[in-house]
């Protein structure tokens, strides 16, 4: 068996990659994508202690997510779909309008 | 350690590394899709190590399947495969790159330094049996313990799918057009 330290270390990895690709990234798309690799660090780490503590229900807990990280990225795409008719563009810089 | 689950964890984790650095560095968005796919894969390759048997057959179909698909579809429909950003907010990046550093570094550290002692999380009790990850093992925990919270997921997907239809509906004639936009006389 793999210890448990090894796959945190992975998720700890892949969950930093996500979040420096939404904070480094201009392009909506590819935030969309960092966000489902956060989520997916997330489950990774969710399944990894399911295994350690015998626990069915945190591997629950991970089929949850993924409903509501598809719900997430339909919703997502269909603003950035719309976003792309008003505006014209994909770059996140470009959607200012509420901001101050 | 069994060196098959070794080499297949190492095998899997480093392409799921590798694959996610390629996400968040290519310029082509498709290229970026697809290596969201590998991504998403090897992680359900890691489920597998896990004994998480259903849970890594649900990433490939409902990730890697339905998820991947959808931005591939999107980001053909809206045919704007090049970055077209110009450069002049390479700052921003810069300190989000930074940023994102930063809170790594203090995770890293956070999970050196461990728990706390005394709020050791041990949650294994007698009576106990290892985890096969089968369909039956998460249909008990689900159904069992989370029904309502599995109820409220549908409605989610619903609430979802109905903002979806409502958003991508074109603008009805004469609604104000939005400031600012490319193009546009």
């Amino acid at each position: 068996m793999v210890p448990l330290s090894w796959y945190v270390a992975v998720a700890c990895v892949l969950f930093t990659i996500g979040v420096i690709g939404v904070l480094a990234c201009r392009r909506t798309i590819v935030i969309l994508m960092a966000i489902e690799l956060m989520l997916n660090a997330g489950n990774l780490l969710l399944v990894a202690l399911a295994r350690e503590f015998w626990s069915a229900q945190a591997q629950a807990i991970v089929l949850f997510v993924l409903a509501v990280a598809a719900a997430e990225v339909a919703v997502g795409l269909a603003i950035i779909v719309r976003m792309f008719e008003l505006k014209g563009t994909l770059d996140i810089d470009e959607v200012n309008l509420m901001k101050w | 350690m069994a060196w098959p689950h070794v080499t297949c964890f190492g095998i899997s984790s480093a392409l799921a590394i590798t694959a996610a650095v390629m996400v968040v560095t290519r310029r082509n968005a498709v290229h970026a899709a697809l290596w969201l796919a590998v991504a998403l894969v090897s992680t359900g390759v890691l489920y597998l190590t896990l004994s998480a048997q259903f849970l890594a057959v649900l990433q490939v179909i409902i990730y890697a399947g339905a998820i991947v698909v959808l931005f591939l579809f999107v980001v053909m429909l809206l045919n704007v495969n090049e970055d077209q950003a110009t450069d002049r907010r390479r700052w921003l990046a810069v300190v989000g790159l930074a940023l994102a550093l930063v809170w790594g570094a203090g995770t890293a550290l956070l999970l050196l330094a461990g728990p706390p002692a005394g709020t050791g999380l041990v949650v294994r009790t007698p009576g106990d049996v290892a985890l096969r990850g089968t369909a039956e093992e998460l249909a008990r925990a689900v159904f069992e313990h989370h029904a309502l919270a599995f109820e409220l997921v549908s409605l989610i997907l619903l609430a979802a799918m109905a903002g979806v239809i409502a958003l991508a509906r074109r603008t009805p004639r004469g609604a104000e057009e939005i400031p600012g936009k490319r193009g546009s006389p």
